[in-house]
């Protein structure tokens, strides 16, 4: 049987498909437009974090669920972008300028990265993106007269024609935009005819380049976007850190970006943005639950690994599509409710597909 | 000290630590070629040995060798039971998937490991005693010695094993191809569980080597980017393939530590496996066979 | 009326000759079929043609335009479209979103375009998504039309892949054994869409088929290959009539 509930082409180019989601957008946009009259300075605080958050994994979504180019080294284009626009601020260039040049270095950057690994697939791309990040954190750390080396350098706040948005709740409506905008603009790549290029890219090399997609230039353009989107998130990120030194960006960040990315769920905007919300929320709940712990260990850093290692291995095993996964399958049961069948989603035979390099 | 005996003592440094690169390479290779799994918990698996190889010799004062040998036994047996009791679980599904179950053990048994034993600095014994060698005219220390000679022994052993043995060429045939294997009448499963077991001992005995160059504390899981980088340049693809790309790698961090600046030292190696990889994007010893359609 | 012209190709594989001077011609509004037995050669052959891999010799004209060693995107945007033998789909994505990608040869705007949504990237959505929609409706997968690929069964699985490649909208198409793991019903409609594609829409099909049934039924030459090189060419009946080709087959059920 065969529902289709749509008129008309232009539905489905939209940018809000189903009326669900049009509900739960509209509900989340309206919660955090007003939400600041209500809640208090900690969790205006918090929520920015988490819209800057949003955006960096907006960003990695782009290169690793789209194109498929898992990387394990992003916090590299967070550092770059929040070490470019620091550096920026600081010898006096205006915010706006600053940060579109941080954008810009991060795209270079992200292109440097694609042409460095551009033969490479798979593994050997994950494990050379993951080298990659070492490397400039390590460059990072050890061009003092730019950087600060170890010691680190302070952010400057962030004024716009003349306004600080430097007070929690201004920061706030900051990010917010900030983060509307990259989602629109990632929204739009993945309705596009070089979104899907990317997705061609993810799902076999050889059939997207029969079809005319320039398999190179493709996944450059994957990593600049990435690498640019990324590098917005770190530029602002450097104003809630306020002194930034190079550990900030080392492989826990890196690798905290993948594993929102897998609790979303790789390849929505919407899992990404449920990614964000839950590593946002991570240090919090751990918090909580080592508060249950013995004195003891209750101060040790040894729990918040546990957890974080407990939870991916745990989405790895039971929840592969992530928790936007887990949404859709909710949403199609309630969108066909009395006709529901199991086997909508049931798991198809996978066979084993060697990836040998 | 004259330059020519300064040069071949930095290579011998070099050779030695590349020897040990080459071990957690040699970890990586085996599960990879059996299962294409990378396990980035090894650095972890590596780390837990020096913890438990302190905690017998030091703590409970069992003689050093007893105490390598249980430690050995210990992460070997970890080895395995993550692999039973994790990994197994999802075989035959992307390789993505497997990067992030291992990074997940990783991340566990990194807190594991500091919430048992802490942060602090320890330090652990090496098993060669703390004497200089006169090696045809330089000198050298003890234990840079028993690594490299307990490399080559092991290293030989394991080419003995994989060529001679009956267990050893059922798992070679694994490598090549689990379905055949299974036709053979191989037992798949217990033979990929004694790879791990493998990979574990050989990472354990790789971080109880290096344990005495360096300290025994919650950092020492870094150099699986060591082993990694190792991996990649012998493209996960044998026992000399392995050792030679870590003695490579090895000689030339030294090397750029001595005569460049400790400071540029693991950049350099970072830039060299870059354009290593430039140049053959499957590694020294990959082919050039793209996916057949 | 153009033609796709191969001469004297060569493919070594280190010592292995899989490809050893072929050289044939194949013209738009029609179908050559080129038969062999297992590991003939002609995978490589038609993957020469479409550049995923340079041949060691040989040229490739398409029209009066020389070909061979382009970058396999580049024949592909001069518009030759292919299929695969195990069948290469973007398994994550839908039916509608593979069949889409087939257009991706006619994309004129730009990324900036397509990030800001300008009216010019709506309007060639708007053209992919009807370019694809007649696809659909042609082949008969409306159904399928937002299923993930995964899902599917073989049969529409090579389906969608002929879509993807007919959503280019080539001059030359070149498929690779599409009736493999097809049922009896699904063998004969394909029959009927390469003989509709060819003869009412002026494509060029070079397909490669062990069924030859299919192949006697739709196309109009036959090449047959053994071991590298070209054993016979013609009409169906006098290939599969000739003692070379036979002797080849000896012992298999053509015979
Ligand atoms: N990339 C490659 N590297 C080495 N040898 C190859 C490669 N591709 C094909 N071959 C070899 O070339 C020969 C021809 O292979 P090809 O795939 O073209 O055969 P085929 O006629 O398509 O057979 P089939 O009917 O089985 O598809 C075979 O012996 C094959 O093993
Ligand atoms: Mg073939």
């Amino acid at each position: 049987m065969y529902f289709d509930f749509k008129t008309s082409y232009n539905d489905d180019i939209r940018l809000i498909r189903r009326p669900l989601s049009g509900l739960f957008y509209a509900i989340a946009f309206g919660t955090a437009l007003f939400s600041p009259l209500v809640i208090s300075e900690f969790y205006i605080t918090e929520s920015s974090a988490i819209f800057v958050l949003g955006i960096i994994i907006i960003g990695y979504m782009i290169s690793a669920g789209m194109a498929g180019l898992v990387g394990l080294g992003h916090a590299a284009f967070v550092g770059v972008g929040a070490y470019t626009h620091a550096i920026l601020l600081g010898a006096g260039v205006p915010f706006l300028i600053s940060i579109f040049s941080a954008i810009a270095v991060c795209a270079l950057l992200g292109v440097m990265l694609a042409v460095i690994s551009l033969r490479l697939s798979g593994l050997y791309l994950a494990i050379s993106t993951l080298i990659f990040a070492l490397a400039v954190e390590h460059i990072l750390g050890s061009w003092e007269t730019l950087t600060g080396g170890y010691e680190g350098i302070l952010v400057p706040d962030p004024i716009i024609f003349g306004t600080s948005f430097a007070s929690s709740i201004n920061y706030y409506y900051l990010t917010l935009s900030a983060l509307v905008s990259v989602i629109i603009l990632a929204a739009n790549l993945m309705r596009s005819l070089s979104g899907r290029a990317l997705i061609g890219l993810r799902d076999s090399e050889q059939a997207a380049a029969s079809l005319g997609i320039n398999v190179l230039k493709t996944k450059s353009v994957a990593f600049a976007l990435s690498g640019a989107v990324t590098g917005f998130g770190g530029a602002l990120m450097s104003h809630q850190i306020f002194f930034i030194t190079p550990e900030a960006f080392n492989m826990m960040l890196s690798l905290q970006i993948v594993l929102a990315a897998v609790i979303g769920g790789l390849g929505s905007i919407t899992g990404a943005l449920i990614g964000a919300v839950v590593i946002g929320w991570m240090p919090e709940l751990i918090s909580q639950i080592k508060a249950l712990l013995p004195v003891s260990i209750r101060y040790q850093p040894g729990p918040d690994l546990v957890i974080y290692g407990a939870v991916l291995i745990g989405f790895v095993l039971f929840e592969p599509l992530g928790l936007y996964g887990r949404w859709k399958k909710i949403e199609n049961w309630l969108l066909t409710f009395p006709l529901d069948r199991k086997a909508t989603f049931a798991k198809t035979r996978t066979y084993m597909k060697s990836e040998r390099v | 000290m004259p330059d020519i005996e300064l040069f071949v003592q930095s290579l011998a440094n070099g050779v030695s630590v590349g020897a040990i690169y080459g071990l957690i390479a040699l970890g990586f290779v085996l599960v990879y070629k059996s299962t294409e799994v990378v396990n980035f918990a090894l650095g972890d698996l590596l780390m837990f040995s020096a913890f438990a190889g302190w905690s017998l010799s030091v703590a409970l004062g069992w003689p050093i060798w007893l105490a390598v040998l249980a430690a050995i036994f210990l992460t070997s047996l970890l080895s395995g039971i993550i692999n039973e009791a994790v990994v197994s679980r999802i075989i035959g599904q992307p390789q993505f998937a497997h990067i992030l179950l291992t990074l997940g053990i990783a991340f566990t048994l990194r807190g594991l490991i500091l919430l048992i034993w802490g942060a602090d600095q320890r330090s652990l014994d090496s098993l060669a005693p703390d004497t200089l060698l006169e090696v045809a005219g330089i000198t050298l220390r003890a234990e840079r010695v028993q690594i490299i000679l307990i490399t080559l022994v092991l290293v030989i052993a394991l080419q003995f094993f994989f060529r001679k043995t009956r267990f050893g060429l059922a798992l070679q045939a694994l490598g090549e191809n689990q379905m055949a294997a299974y036709l053979m009448a191989i037992p798949v499963r217990r033979a990929i569980s004694g790879i791990w077991m493998l990979s574990g001992a050989i990472a354990a005995i790789a971080g109880l080597m290096l344990a005495p160059l360096l300290l025994v504390d919650t950092n020492l899981w870094l150099v699986m980017v060591k082993g990694l980088i190792v991996a990649v340049m012998g493209s996960f693809h044998s026992v000399p393939g392995a050792l030679g790309a870590g003695i490579l790698v090895g000689v030339i961090e030294q090397l750029a530590g001595v005569y460049l600046d400790a400071e540029y030292r693991d950049l350099v190696v970072y830039a060299s496996f870059f354009a290593i990889l430039a140049v053959f994007p499957k590694g020294l010893f990959g082919g050039q066979s793209a996916k057949k359609v | 009326m153009m033609k796709l012209r191969v001469a004297g190709l060569k493919q070594y594989f280190g010592g292995l000759k899989a490809v050893d001077t072929v050289s044939l011609d194949a013209k738009q509004s029609e179908i050559l079929a080129i038969i062999g037995p297992n590991g003939a050669g002609k995978t490589t052959v038609i993957n020469a043609i479409t550049g995923l891999r340079k041949p060691t010799a040989g040229t490739v004209w398409l029209g009066d335009k020389t070909i061979t060693g382009l970058a396999a995107n580049r024949i592909a945007e001069l518009g030759i479209a292919r299929t695969f033998q195990n069948i290469e789909l973007f398994e994550h994505a839908s039916v509608l979103d593979n069949i889409q990608l087939g257009f991706y040869r006619h994309r004129k705007v730009t990324l900036c375009a397509e990030l800001f949504n300008l009216p010019s990237a709506r309007a060639e959505a708007v053209n992919a998504r009807l370019a694809a929609e007649k696809i659909l409706h042609y082949l008969d997968l409306v159904s399928w039309r937002d299923k993930a690929v995964s899902g599917l069964s073989y049969g529409i699985r090579k389906q969608v892949e002929l879509g993807r490649a007919l959503c280019s909208a080539p001059s030359f198409l070149i498929l690779d054994e599409p009736a493999s793991g097809l049922t009896r019903e699904e063998t004969l409609d394909l029959g009927y869409f390469l003989r509709d594609l060819a003869k009412n829409r002026g494509i060029g099909i070079l397909m490669i088929e062990h069924d030859m049934g299919l192949v006697s039924r739709v196309a109009d030459h036959v090449i047959a290959m053994n071991e590298g090189r070209i054993l016979a060419k013609g009409s169906a009946p006098e290939v599969q009539s000739n003692a070379d080709v036979i002797e080849c087959y000896l012992g298999s059920e053509m015979v």
